[in-house]
């Protein structure tokens, strides 16, 4: 215990309690007054003397240890895992090695109007008023900047760091050069930290869950089988949410070899793990699971005739099997929109005679309401253009399949669904399919345009319309678009979609403007 | 042809951060008409939510503003929003002086020659005089007795047991130190009180701030201290000096660098410390500036210029606070080219200033030497001496600096260096 931690001590209870002081140093007697009238001024004497000592000793060592040694020493993982910042004394800083220093930049610096509006939208300030609105242009900008090899400058790098929406933030790591992503990975930086290429094994022998699953994904990216080997050796001795977890690294990146291991999931106690089993299974399509799914699909979906002499779809309800996802508890719509999902396009005329697109159009014997989106499922994992295009013709909107089918294909489903399709979820999920086509955008404006009095309800409709499209629409017409919100809000009238027209007008502008401002860039071949 | 304005300094103009973010909208071309620049006014007409446009208009010499606006925050958003807009470039030398804009200016440079007419100090007569000599006497025996008192206080808190302190008795004895027109201990009493009982270090800062104010309380009932000694305890003790007599101490002169800046509220004003480097003669400085909450803020010293001037220093030793007397040259930048004084030299500087003033809490130093990133935050000078670094402009340090050697400006405190300006190709940098 240091003499100030002593005297503090003894203060605490006062000195009518404790009257014996610690004993005083050479240094404390040259800076106190002789003879103290009581043991209470004999303590302040001594504090006094120790506080000047202390204060102007600043990082030295002299009792005021840091709340937290031994972080200082910890390993990389505990440093890793705390997001407090450990300070430095100076009897440690004393004979360590140099500290690293940035590597050099392989990037060059923006253009200075591009940086002036990335600095404005990093703050508060600048044209646009919602942070969603400021995001959306952020993420949009760092991309176009990423494709030309163009960085920020180093003034920007902390604001740019500390942006907490995760999706801007990889969005950030892209545009802050070399200098950045160094920042980026020091121990006891405020922001996130990006995903580790190195690759620590106390991270996987003594770390939490995450760190061990940051190992695991890491390895997996470099040494796929050894990856699956390292996680069937700790198998037994790990606990149920970390099997479900490193299943899951597996399976998301599954390949054939594989299976034999994800078969082997489906065998363990906990459904988490079938769970994540079965998402890894069903991406291969030569897999036995895949294999019961087309045996359960052949069995349980017949095409019978009609009362009327036309094809009908009869449907018996799967037995349950919970390792593959058929839980005893679930409805037969539900055990068959999981079989469905689990089928590749491709295989339907050879297991029942028709195309994933006719079989939904057949008149079903019970309702099936499973089998649409089951289709979506199907058709989004395996990229398959024919039957997107059939569920988009059906009147089907998802994110997944809107890269899948022609631009003009949606846009006609758009104008076609008019305005009371920006009251459903429906439209909104054209904002996560990220930007728009040009006719997607044209047939959105379109119907934003032609309604000059609107009821309450529609006016709320448009005002959502306005905000995606100034959003998400082809940054090549950003500028038309800021025009015509521009003149459509001043055109008057006092309703929601008015001013949101005009809070869209100050989006496209922006957008327009920075796409100005790059587009004679080239884009740098092989950018990430 | 002037020079344009970066945008941190129209950020410091701002009397709170509401009326920057408003200002920082408001930089767009759209609401604004009419804009132009003739060194040094710049004006323009706002659209607002009224009819009528805002007729604005800003001299950046002293700098001055004038917006027709209703607001009474000063400068106002428009105001704010016309300076972003030309320190951005956005407004381009030229365009025709709006008629309000002109009768303004002109009306502005008489008001100026009157002002400098004004400032003479009126002859104070005899008995004037000593009865302000008799009302300090009163001071001094009201100070003392309040310090007796105190001391007083500390020793029985201390023999009772400080565990058992409650902070309304702090802010009790804060309240007589105050009526005892001791305001420095109040202040430094009223802190404690705000203190987080929870944490650890909770008691350690109890007995430090105890022991120092026991310390003021001895030193300011000794009579045989040196003046300069006696000046700095008087201004701990909250005694002010007049700025006419501290103008009346003979200056020094140099080449300023404005090397940080740091703005607090406190009760009812803002208060604006500016930290001075000099050039040649490296001596540091504060510059001290106290304004109503909510009014401008005086934006004569920006972080990252240069100013060649005469300093006037408060009585006392370390000297640090000053006055700013005759200015002779502004410089848009500061340049730095000596490898700065290693850290090792930083410390012993601020132990000397500490060992004048133990109630010191902060000491500009500039310091050379590297930032450490493993352990995290230290800045070490070639030879290992190193201190922490303190403050969230540590990690723009790291940006800016890319853990490379330099040299940098900062407050020295007695947990570290807080850095607040960097050199960066020969040029101070404000973090």
């Amino acid at each position: 215990m240091t003499t100030f931690a002593l005297l503090a001590a003894i203060a605490a209870v006062g000195t009518g309690q404790r009257a014996t002081l610690p004993p005083v140093s050479a240094q404390m007697a040259d800076l106190m007054p002789p003879d103290p009238e009581t043991p209470a001024h004999a303590l302040l004497d001594r504090a006094a003397a120790v506080t000047l000592l202390r204060r102007g000793n600043p990082g030295i060592d002299v009792g005021r240890r840091d709340e937290h040694p031994e972080q200082m020493r910890g390993s990389e993982a505990t440093r890793a895992g705390s997001r407090r910042p450990t300070r430095a004394s100076t009897a440690e800083v004393h004979g360590v090695a140099d500290a690293p220093v940035a590597p050099t930049e392989t990037q060059f610096e923006a253009p200075e109007r591009v940086v002036a509006a990335v600095r404005l939208l990093l703050g508060e300030g600048g044209p646009l008023r919602t942070q969603a609105d400021r995001n959306t242009v952020l993420v949009e900008v760092f991309r176009l900047m990423a494709e030309r090899g163009l960085r920020l400058p180093y003034r920007l790098l902390v604001p740019a760091l500390s942006v907490t929406q995760s999706e801007v933030f990889a969005a950030v790591l892209e545009v802050v050069g070399e200098r950045g992503r160094w920042l980026a990975r020091l121990p006891g930086a405020p922001w996130g930290r990006p995903p580790s290429s190195i690759i620590d094994e106390r991270a996987w022998e003594f770390g939490t869950t995450d760190q061990r699953v940051s190992y695991l994904a890491a390895l997996r990216s470099r040494d796929p089988d050894e990856a699956r080997e390292t996680v069937e050796l700790v198998w037994r001795d790990t606990s149920v949410e970390a099997r479900a977890a490193f299943a899951h690294v597996i399976a998301s990146t599954a390949t054939s070899s594989d299976e034999p291991f994800l078969e082997n999931c489906l065998r363990d106690r906990a459904s988490s793990v079938h769970t994540a089993a079965q998402a890894g299974l069903v991406r291969l399509p030569a897999s036995a699971y895949v294999d019961r799914m087309r045996d359960r699909a052949r069995t349980c979906l017949r095409i019978a005739s009609g009362p009327e002499g036309g094809p009908l779809l009869r449907v018996e309800v799967p037995d349950s099997d919970p390792r593959d996802g058929l839980l005893s508890t679930t409805s037969t719509d539900e055990r068959v929109g999981t079989v469905v999902a689990a089928i590749p396009p491709g295989d339907w005329p050879s297991l029942l005679g028709r195309s994933a697109a006719q079989l939904l159009d057949l008149p079903q014997q019970v309702p099936i309401p499973s089998l649409t989106s089951a289709m979506v499922v199907s058709a989004v994992r395996w990229s398959d253009r024919d039957l997107a295009a059939a569920l988009v013709a059906r009147g089907v909107l998802d994110a997944g399949l809107i890269p899948l089918v022609d631009p003009e294909l949606v846009a006609s489903l758009v104008a076609h669904v008019g305005i009371g399709a920006f009251a459903s979820d429906q439209l909104a999920v054209l904002g996560r399919g990220g930007p728009w086509s040009e006719p997607l955008t044209r047939s959105v404006g379109g119907l934003l345009l032609h309604h000059p009095s609107p009821t309450p309800a529609e006016a709320a409709f448009l005002a959502r319309g306005w905000a995606m499209l100034s959003r998400y629409s082809a940054l090549t017409t950003a500028r038309g678009w800021a025009q015509r919100a521009r003149s459509y809000a001043d055109a008057g009238g006092r309703h929601a979609g008015i001013r949101a027209a005009s809070e869209a007008s100050s989006v496209l502008y922006l957008r327009a403007a920075l796409w100005d401002y790059l587009r004679a860039i080239p884009p740098v071949t092989g950018a990430s | 042809m002037g020079q344009r304005w970066r945008t941190e300094r129209v950020a410091a103009l701002a009397p709170d951060s509401a009326s920057a973010v408003a200002g920082r909208r408001l930089a767009r071309p759209g609401p604004w008409s009419d804009v132009g620049w003739t060194d040094p006014l710049i004006w323009g007409s706002c659209q607002g939510s009224g009819k009528t446009p805002y007729a604005v208009a800003v001299d950046t010499a002293v700098p001055t503003y004038r917006c027709t606006c209703p607001s009474r925050k000063f400068p106002c958003k428009h105001v704010l929003g016309l300076l972003y807009l030309w320190a951005e470039g956005q407004i381009d030398e030229g365009g025709t002086l709006s008629p309000q804009a002109a009768e303004w200016a002109a009306k502005r440079t008489s008001t100026r020659d009157d002002v400098d007419q004004r400032s003479e100090p009126a002859e104070k007569s005899e008995a004037q005089l000593a009865a302000s000599a008799a009302r300090a006497a009163m001071r001094d025996e009201r100070v003392l007795t309040g310090l007796r008192e105190l001391d007083r206080w500390l020793t029985d808190q201390v023999t009772l047991g400080l565990a058992h302190t409650r902070a309304d008795q702090l802010e009790a004895m804060a309240a007589r130190l105050i009526d005892a027109q001791a305001p420095g201990p109040a202040g430094r009493l009223r802190d404690l009180a705000r203190l987080p009982r929870g944490s650890a270090s909770w008691l350690e800062s109890m007995l430090e701030e105890y022991a120092l104010l026991h310390l003021l309380c001895v030193a300011a009932t000794r009579d045989d201290l040196p003046d300069e000694l006696r000046h700095t305890i008087r201004t701990r003790l909250g005694f002010t000096t007049s700025r006419e007599s501290v103008l009346a101490i003979p200056p020094t002169s140099d080449t300023w660098a404005v090397v940080g800046m740091r703005d607090s509220d406190e009760e009812l004003v803002s208060v604006r410390r500016v930290w001075l480097y000099g050039m040649t003669t490296h001596l540091p400085a504060l510059v001290l500036f106290f304004t109503p909450y909510g009014s401008a803020v005086d934006s004569s010293l920006v972080p990252g210029t240069a100013v060649d001037a005469d300093l006037h220093f408060y009585p006392g030793r370390p000297g640090l606070r000053a006055l700013v007397g005759a200015r002779r040259r502004e410089f848009s930048e500061a340049l730095w080219h000596a490898p700065g004084p290693p850290v090792k030299q930083a410390i012993t500087s601020w132990q000397a200033a500490l060992a004048a003033d133990p109630w010191l809490t902060e000491w500009p130093v500039a310091a050379g030497g590297q930032p450490k990133v493993e352990p995290w935050g230290a800045f070490a000078d070639p030879d290992g001496v190193a201190v922490p670094l303190l403050g969230h402009d540590v990690w723009t340090l790291l940006a800016l600096t890319g853990g490379e050697p330099t040299t940098v400006f900062g407050e020295m405190t007695s947990r570290g260096l807080r850095p607040t300006s960097v050199v960066l190709d020969s040029v101070v940098t404000p973090l």
